[in-house]
């Protein structure tokens, strides 16, 4: 039993491969009959035995009725996959010991609703949703991260009873998918500064500051407030103001500074340390070995420092 | 692992869900109320209002002695009210008060599940009671209510309108119904596996004794006795004698068969002299009855019946009956031949037919020894009393109480009376003469159905005549009330009435308005096909239909039969709803740009899902820089029609795509 199991599931596997973009048809919808199927069967018996037993057609008839409800119904419940289309939402992050989401877009490839939709994954919580006609419809599913790096969403089995429970339809969908796992937040005594410290500050370019210092050509996206109106109205094209100031304090994370002997652990200093500087609002820049990730502040810094420490060291998947 | 999970147990319900079990509980119990005590309505009252209250979070779910006492009231409540025989109606009130009670145990899906499955149950429970078209279709919106209610479990949205929550299930039960009707054709049908208790209702009709005032009360019934379908003509309307029951034994009050014609009902059945003592002549009529249940033997037919389907048996004063009481609808099949001689082959039953009372109606004994010496021969003494019949008498429904000696006050005082009088009346005076005589009773006429020219005959079409033993001639029939009132046997009991006597009798819905009788008539005939095709359908009718489809019923036909109808019918289904659900319209720029995708897909290039239009255009040209003039501009119009919202960008980028034929 357990190796038909098997073979099956290499078999499913086989007939729905990994793939960006996921479209129900009909050779990768599955359809049996639930537990709950089997007892209706017993209901519909004991319905023609009573039918029987009183010589009643009408009774017989709504057994036979009965039987043939759960033969279209095994048709309604292969449709109520048919044509479902997922594809993966913008990818996420998360940190390791944290639950990592996963953002899937589910859309219907026909006109009408389907009901019932439970997305199960190994040790997590189902997400139930129905999809409604020409709605795009986002599910978010919860995995447990256990560690750093690009975390592949595993198959996802897609269920449902619809519409009495009788059938279960199945279908396994293997999307490309992934999340970024940051490193655990770790904090060390002193935070790993490496040289170049304690210069006496530098005049950077900010949005705001206290002093004016000319003007740049108008970059796409920049803010509206930068932009030098004055000389726009006079006909002499987008510019922006830009202004300096003196950042008095920034700091260098340095992997060599790191009082740790395990890689993994020198990785989640490093990252409370960014989540430090980057909360303070203080400007920091980050080493590692064969990677320097210049000064900076912001979420985006932020980002772009933790992703370095997560794929430190990883290798480049074959996706 | 897929096989592992399921509906975990402990997933609650919906408020949404609970209402509609709820509801759908009303209707589903509705019917059994005919049966059952009227008390079970207010235990349900009960138990869903603390449902309802568990629902709010306001009260508890009932802990188990509290479940126990419960179980003990109704139990001693169906006691009471129905006594401790195991009847049909305990039975129902039984199953009934469980599905109420368990609502206090509703807690989870699967609980809810069971309760709906139990539903069912009880719905195919009320097609015992009732079983007529308009009950089938009341089970149909049943199941249909139960089937949303089911489906509220496996959907996650709620706030639909009642209509696009019942629409669907409409449908689905709707495309069940071809493959249920294969099923009930082909289905072989078997035998009770045992005994089952059946719905005991009193029945009016004929009842094995006639005594004064037993055919006043049955003409007051519109209700129906049995059905008819004629193969040819209908016979004219005054030889329709239903036969039913020969009284051979009179007690001075009350007529009834006599110990010989009881024990005489079921003998020598199967042996080729039965009816031996029948000489069948002329005129032949063939005709199927659907008699309706009476808990009785008799049934009926008309005089003499020649050959008669397997259920029947034959009787020695030539009546049909049943094996075992009737107690649910049957048909048979008759041939009757209507010109017939009927002899007797047993000296004593002449002898029997002549038993009298010991004493009473001293009138009327004196006058038939004078008046058969008056007239010297049997038919001329008949003729003679007719004609005393036809001159003083009077048909009446309400005739005036008699004396002690019933016939003589009749005969010779009030002179007023209707079948029963007059054919107790005759039969005793012809044996007071001394001719073997006794009273047959049965139904007379019958209306006619202009739709399907079939004959319901009433309870109030009951009817008494008698029959005279002739030397020759057999056993003769005579009508001493066709005498009195020929109106009766030429157009029905309600013209030979007067008019006050005629709101005694039962008049069927309507039968004043020409237009709602014409209704009831369609409707009585669609119930006739109804019992006929549907209700009556057995192994025998199974049998014959099949062999009209296939030719020869052997199991590899049926298994064809099944495999490519419903096979048919499952596939044609599966294609209709798919073909007919529409797919999902891409709008026109996804159109127009998948167009170009496709004239472009020779050259090697497809589109990557997180390509932007742009992007892949101008992946192409790094590819193939021959393309990028009109490619530059098929992108230029595309986007500036996308995203710059100008139409005039479009009309020009169809075009331009039209153009666009690129040759590797």
């Amino acid at each position: 039993m357990l190796q038909l199991k098997q073979y099956f599931q290499r078999w499913a596997a086989k007939r729905a491969p990994r793939a960006e973009q996921i479209v129900l048809k009909h050779h990768t919808i599955y359809v049996f009959p639930g537990r709950q199927g089997v007892a209706f069967l017993v209901l519909i018996l004991l319905v023609w035995i009573l039918g029987t037993n009183y010589q009643n057609n009408l009774i017989l008839g709504l057994s036979f009725f009965l039987a043939s409800l759960m033969l279209v119904s095994v048709i309604h419940a292969f449709k109520n996959l048919l044509g479902l289309r997922f594809t993966p939402a913008a990818s996420l992050y998360s940190a390791v010991g944290e639950m990592a989401p996963f953002d899937i877009d589910i859309s219907s490839g026909y006109q009408t609703d389907h009901h019932g939709l439970r997305l199960e994954l190994d040790d997590s919580e189902p997400v139930c949703i129905d999809i409604i006609a020409g709605k795009v419809t986002q599910a978010r599913l919860i995995l447990h991260a256990p560690r750093r790096g690009w975390l592949k969403l595993p198959r996802i089995v897609l269920k449902s009873y619809f519409p009495f429970g009788l059938i279960r339809a199945w279908a396994y969908i293997d999307l490309q998918h992934r999340t970024l796992i940051f490193p655990q937040p770790i904090a060390s005594e002193q935070p790993p500064l490496g040289a170049g410290q304690g210069d006496e500050g530098i005049y950077v370019s900010t949005q705001r500051g206290d002093e004016f210092q000319g003007f740049q050509i108008y970059q796409p996206g920049s803010p509206l407030s930068q932009i030098a109106w004055k000389q726009y109205a006079r006909g002499a094209g987008l510019h922006l103001k830009d202004y300096r100031a003196l950042q008095s304090e920034h700091y260098w994370l340095d992997w060599d500074a790191v009082n740790a002997h395990d890689t993994e652990l020198a990785l989640s200093h490093l990252s409370y340390w960014v989540n430090y500087f980057a909360d303070n609002n203080l400007e920091f820049g980050l080493r590692l070995p064969g990677f320097t990730l210049g000064l900076g502040m912001g979420d985006v810094h932020r980002l772009n420092a933790l992703t370095a420490l997560a794929l430190f060291g990883w290798v480049k998947e074959d996706e | 692992m897929i096989f592992s999970k399921r509906l975990s147990a402990d997933e609650p319900i919906s408020r949404t869900s609970l209402a509609w079990l709820l509801v759908v509980q009303i209707f589903i119990l509705a019917p059994h109320f005919v049966t059952v005590p009227a008390w079970i309505a207010l235990v349900w009252i009960m138990v869903a209002v603390w449902r309802w209250r568990i629902f709010q979070g306001a009260w508890n779910y009932p802990n188990s002695i509290k479940k126990v006492v419960l179980v003990v009231i109704c139990c001693i409540g169906l006691l009471l009210s129905l006594g401790a025989t195991f009847r049909f109606e305990s039975m129902v009130s039984l199953l009934m008060v469980g599905f109420i009670l368990k609502l206090l145990e509703l807690r989870n899906k699967k609980d809810f599940v069971l309760l709906i499955f139990i539903a069912f149950f009880i719905l195919a429970a009320q097609f015992i009671e009732f079983n007529h078209v308009a009950a089938v279709l009341y089970g149909f919106g049943c199941a249909v209510l139960l089937c949303t209610t089911l489906m509220q479990l496996y959907k996650n949205t709620y706030r639909y309108s009642l209509w696009r929550n019942l629409r669907p299930n409409i449908l689905i039960l709707l495309q069940a119904i071809p493959l249920m009707l294969l099923l009930f054709v082909v289905v072989p049908r078997i035998g009770s596996f045992w005994a089952v208790p059946t719905p005991q209702h009193a029945k009016t009709g004929l009842s094995d004794s006639m005594s004064p005032g037993d055919f006043t009360e049955l003409m007051q019934s519109d209700e129906l006795a049995f059905r008819v379908s004629f193969s040819n003509a209908i016979p004219a309307r005054e030889k329709l004698y239903w036969r039913s029951l020969v009284f051979s034994f009179f007690d001075g009050r009350r007529w009834t068969q006599n110990r010989q014609q009881k024990a005489d009902n079921f003998l020598n059945q199967g042996t080729p002299d039965i009816k031996s003592h029948v000489e069948y002549k002329d005129n032949r009529v063939e005709y199927d009855i659907i008699a309706e249940a009476s808990s009785q033997l008799w049934l009926y037919s008309l005089a003499a019946p020649q050959s008669w389907s397997g259920n029947l048996a034959f009787a020695r004063d030539m009546r049909l009956q049943a094996f075992s009481p009737v107690v649910e609808r049957i048909n048979y099949h008759v041939t009757s031949v209507l010109d017939y001689q009927l002899n007797e082959t047993r000296p004593e039953e002449l002898e029997q037919n002549l038993q009298l009372p010991k004493e009473g109606n001293p009138k009327t004994r004196d006058y038939a020894k004078a008046w058969l010496a008056e007239t010297g021969s049997p038919e001329k003494l008949i003729e003679k009393l007719f004609g005393y019949y036809r001159q003083a008498f009077f048909y009446t429904l309400r005739p005036p109480a008699l004396g002690v000696d019933v016939v003589d006050d009749f005969l010779w005082n009030s002179r007023q009376g209707f079948c029963e009088h007059f054919s107790s009346s005759f039969v005793f005076f012809i044996r007071a003469a001394g001719i073997p005589a006794r009273v047959v009773a049965g139904y007379q006429g019958g209306d006619l159905n202009s739709v399907d020219n079939s004959l319901s005959v009433r309870q109030r079409d009951a009817h008494a005549w008698a029959e005279v033993w002739l030397e020759g001639r057999g056993w003769v029939m005579f009508d001493p009330t066709a005498a009195v009132a020929p109106e009766r046997v030429q157009d029905g009991i309600e013209q030979s009435l007067s008019a006050t006597d005629r709101q005694l009798l039962a008049k069927p819905f309507g039968s004043s308005f020409k237009l709602l009788r014409r209704i009831n008539e369609q409707w009585e005939a669609l119930n006739l096909k109804w019992i006929q095709w549907v209700l009556n359908y057995d192994s025998g009718m199974q049998a014959s239909l099949l062999e009209r489809l296939l030719g020869d019923v052997s199991p590899m036909r049926v298994a064809m039969l099944v495999v490519l109808t419903g096979g048919g019918f499952a596939v044609s289904l599966f294609v209709v709803l798919l073909l007919r659900t529409p797919q999902q319209k891409l709008p026109e720029s996804s159109l127009l740009y998948l167009e170009l995708c496709r004239k472009l897909k020779p050259f090697g290039v497809n589109p990557l899902i997180s390509e932007t239009p742009r992007a892949f255009v101008r992946r192409t040209i790094t590819a193939n820089p021959e393309l990028a003039d009109p490619l530059g501009y098929i992108i230029d119009l595309y986007e500036e029609w996308v995203y710059g919202s100008n139409e005039a960008a479009k009309a020009r980028l169809i075009v331009a795509l039209g153009k666009f034929k690129p040759v590797t």
